[in-house]
């Protein structure tokens, strides 16, 4: 009965403590990579995109200048245990999310262009939206147990006049132990 | 026996944990439709009866003192295993080179913590364990300023982005994941716990579902009466009334192979003015207050490396020696008191 009543108390307890100030949310983001896989994140913002803190799984988010005065795109470094679904899963995703029907493994294969960091290789997907909706560039980086995504939303105008920067991102990525 | 036998080959397929908790550490289990009791009620009625014999006056006699006194050792050895059970708790440390740590992870346990940011110099935790994350559960409490009322919680779980739009009032990680129960793993480490619940009474903008998952990169912050609430989903925590710094960990390998032959960790341990230097290594644990630290494992990571203790705090842990120091007495009082009755016998045959 004893250990009955320890058990039921033990499920239901509700713990109050004080404990030395949690660092801010932003440098929890490397910090807390770091103590989920094998290294801190960094990278280098292309020049004219403003870097804003993370949220819960974004290790960054940037806000992509569009025209002056015009319209803006958002950019933003994810990472993900596993896998994180696979390639094919998260092109047709995003496929889906610009409007498009899903492709094949083997178009996905094609239509993806190779490129390297200091960070590993990655795989560099550029899916143009449906009219109306909005384009995508992605980039895949696999790691053993995390996959790591750069991605930028936009509409197709803006998209085109910034590639150049986002695969200068895509190549900037390292661990923070590397110059 | 039924229990041990059964107990015993289901660890094969639910795992070392599921197995422990389902039939050993349990008040009753099914066999098909068919109850059985568990491990915990077993060994009571174990214990109950061994000391009902022992408070037996017929049983004290000479000739039986020995046996008696085995018999409470082994009582000895229950009772240390009723207050394991009900009073000790065990998990990991885990500590960068140059950083430090004043917390154990429970192994297993999951709990939902909130922690108050507001004040200057510390931060205030307060952690719901896992007996209050049921779907349905309401939760109110003086430390949180809002309410929460759990949706959905998983002991294994995947985030998947959304394909669709969110929900209108999805926050944070919600707007744009959504929550999926996985296969529970049969190792219990690489289970990754998920819940969904819903905030309210707080400002209209902060009310709504959000999700989290057990270990991931940036936690969850919610704003409420001016300042920031950091919410974890994560294995329970006990803080520690002093820290741990590690300042070196160094590792040894058999040679000519990758193989670790020894690997220590060189901490200071923090406890007021305390500033006391002292080495972890294998078979040479730290012994500190009641707690444990062995060294258990590392993480190894280019430039810093990461020490794994494992912590153990158990008020029973001096039964065992205690209850076998006990019946050894026993059983040398128990051949003392045969050796006449040996030496007869072997004369009588001669």
């Amino acid at each position: 009965m004893l250990l009955l009543c320890a058990c039921s108390s033990r499920d239901r307890e509700v713990r109050t403590y004080s404990i030395a100030k949690v660092q801010p949310a932003p440098q929890l983001a490397a910090k807390a990579f770091s103590q989920t896989s094998s290294g801190a994140v960094r990278w280098t913002s292309p020049a004219g995109w403003k870097e804003l803190p993370g949220d819960s799984i974004r290790l960054a988010i940037f806000e992509v200048p569009g025209k002056e005065g015009g319209a803006k795109a958002e950019a933003s470094i994810t990472v993900l245990g596993g896998e994180a679904g696979g390639l094919e899963a998260n092109v047709n995703r995003w496929r889906q999310q610009a409007g498009l029907e899903p492709a094949s493994a083997d178009e996905i294969k094609r239509s993806g262009k190779g490129g390297k960091a200091k960070f590993g290789d990655f795989q560099q997907f550029q899916i143009d939206g449906a009219e109306g909706m909005p384009s995508i560039l992605a980039a895949v980086f696999s790691r053993p147990g995390k996959t790591l995504f750069v991605k930028l939303t936009s509409k197709q105008k803006i998209l085109e006049t910034q590639k150049a920067s986002f695969t200068a991102l895509c190549r900037s990525v390292r661990d923070s132990d590397e110059n | 026996m039924i229990v041990l036998v059964v107990g015993t080959i289901a660890q094969r397929e639910l795992g070392l944990y599921v197995a422990q908790n389902r039939y050993f550490s349990s008040f009753y289990f099914w066999v098909g439709s068919v109850p059985f009791p568990g491990g915990y009620p077993m060994m009571g009625l174990i214990f109950v009866g061994v000391v009902a014999r022992l408070l037996a006056p017929a049983v004290w006699v000479r000739q039986k003192l020995g046996v008696n006194v085995v018999h409470l050792g082994a009582a000895l050895m229950l009772a240390g295993g009723f207050f394991t059970a009900t009073f000790s708790f065990e998990g990991n440390m885990v500590i960068g080179e140059g950083e430090s740590a004043d917390y154990i992870s429970d192994y297993h346990a999951t709990e939902l913590a909130f922690i108050d940011t507001r004040a200057a110099d510390r931060d205030q935790v307060t952690a719901f364990a896992r007996g209050w994350l049921q779907p349905g559960e309401k939760i109110a409490h003086a430390a949180v300023p809002f309410h929460i009322e759990i949706l959905k919680y998983f002991r294994n779980s995947t985030a998947r982005p959304r394909s669709a739009l969110p929900p209108e009032d999805a926050r944070g990680f919600a707007k744009n994941f959504e929550l999926t129960e996985a296969p529970v793993e049969v190792e219990d480490e690489r289970n990754r716990a998920g819940i969904l619940f819903r905030v309210s009474q707080a400002d209209p903008g902060v009310n709504g579902i959000y999700t989290l998952l057990e270990r991931m990169p940036v936690p969850q912050t919610l704003k409420a009466e001016g300042g920031d609430f950091i919410v974890e989903l994560r294995r329970l925590r006990t803080p520690l009334p002093f820290r741990l710094e590690l300042t070196k960990f160094a590792k040894k390998l058999h040679p000519g192979t990758e193989i670790p032959e020894a690997f220590r960790s060189d901490i200071i341990l923090h406890d007021g003015e305390l500033r006391q230097p002292v080495r972890v290594q294998m078979n040479e644990p730290l012994r500190y207050k009641g707690y444990t630290f062995y060294q258990a494992s590392f993480i190894e990571n280019g430039s810093q490396n990461t020490t794994v203790l494992a912590v153990v705090h158990n008020i029973g842990r001096v039964f065992p020696y205690l209850s076998g120091i006990v019946m050894c007495i026993g059983l040398l009082i128990h051949l003392v008191m045969q050796l006449p009755r040996l030496f007869r016998n072997e004369g009588a045959t001669r």
